[in-house]
């Protein structure tokens, strides 16, 4: 009786636990094989900016950026990888004042912006009283924001409206300032 | 009183069959194709950083308040910022930055992206580097 309940039962049952031990298996190695080429990637881009840096130091360059370097490791990387790197390799060069291989037709120069209205001189004062409340108060709630935003519409594509959204910026990359939850984007 | 024994036949028909199911497990995915969920930003303490990760990844992190956007609006305001809390932290932390001339020009593509991200900026709060990838494991955005 029990040996017959158990030959009508048993296959499906080890069946079933079989087809899920081997999901969870699959699912497992694909996340870990993604995680492991990431870490990869990170360290060769590190291993790059860390190479560029010292080479900025050795000529008296200053350094660019300043992200945490890791310990370069031997990888193997895509054609689209070194692609990429390539890329950013250069774009640092250039940042740094390094030779940079390729064109070197000199810059257009930057376009000044007319000279503020005394409407947007205004709008400058109130945002920039504002940005510096909520900055020094290290909070800025939807309310905050939708009121700068406001006083900045009125400076659109201004450098003050810039400089002032950067304020902003690096307080919040510094932790100064903690936008309330439900942050939807800067003014 | 009956005693309970595995016959070799129940073995072959029962037992091999769930247990060769778990070693294709270990076998590469053929059928299913690989599909990744990223998350990752840092920071450091002059606030430069960096983020990578695809949407879904953000979406479906085990942190409900994470999330990451690439914003514009009429006024031309674009900026990124994500929200992730860091290993061993109990409150997420905010990343954001405002793209320079050079990532602005792939703004467009970030809007509308599908797929992996990488962004990078300095201490300035200036994005200086974006990369868009557009790749299979990445199809449920």
């Amino acid at each position: 009786m029990t040996t017959q309940v158990l030959r009508g039962w048993l296959p499906s049952l080890t069946t079933s636990v079989g087809c899920a031990v081997g999901c969870w298996l699959a699912v497992s190695q694909a996340q870990q094989s993604q995680t492991q080429r990431m870490e990869q990637l990170t360290d060769e881009v590190g291993s790059l900016r860390q190479a560029l840096e010292s080479s900025s130091r050795a000529t008296g360059a200053s350094p660019v950026g300043t992200a945490t370097l890791l310990a370069p490791r031997e990888s193997r990387l895509s054609v689209e990888d070194q692609e990429a790197m390539a890329l950013r390799v250069a774009t640092l060069l250039k940042e740094s004042g390094g030779p940079v291989v390729g064109s070197s037709a000199p810059e257009a120069p930057v376009p000044t912006a007319p000279e503020p209205s005394s409407e947007q001189r205004e709008a400058v004062v109130r945002a920039g009283t504002m940005v510096d409340r909520v900055v020094s108060s290290g909070r800025m709630t939807a309310e905050d924001v939708l009121e700068i935003r406001r006083e900045l519409v009125h400076l659109r594509g201004r450098p003050e409206a810039d400089a002032l959204r950067k304020q902003l910026v690096v307080a919040i990359n510094q932790d100064r300032l903690i936008p309330a939850p439900g942050f939807d984007g800067l003014p | 009183m009956k005693q309970f024994t595995l016959s070799k036949p129940l073995l072959r028909g029962v037992l091999f069959p769930g247990v060769a199911l778990a070693v294709l497990g270990l076998a590469p995915v053929a059928w299913g194709g690989l599909q990744s969920q990223t998350v990752f930003c840092q920071k450091n303490a002059d606030g430069s950083g960096l983020c990578y990760g695809n949407f879904i990844g953000f979406r479906e992190d085990a942190t409900s308040t994470s999330s990451a956007s690439f914003r514009d609006d009429l006024a031309g305001t674009r900026s990124f910022d994500a929200r992730t809390t860091p290993p061993g932290g109990t409150s997420p932390v905010l990343y954001t930055c405002i793209p320079n001339a050079a990532v602005s020009a792939l703004w467009e593509q970030a809007l509308s992206s599908r797929g992996f991200f990488r962004v990078s900026w300095d201490a300035s709060g200036t994005c200086d580097y974006l990369r868009l990838v557009n790749s299979s494991q990445n199809t449920n955005f």
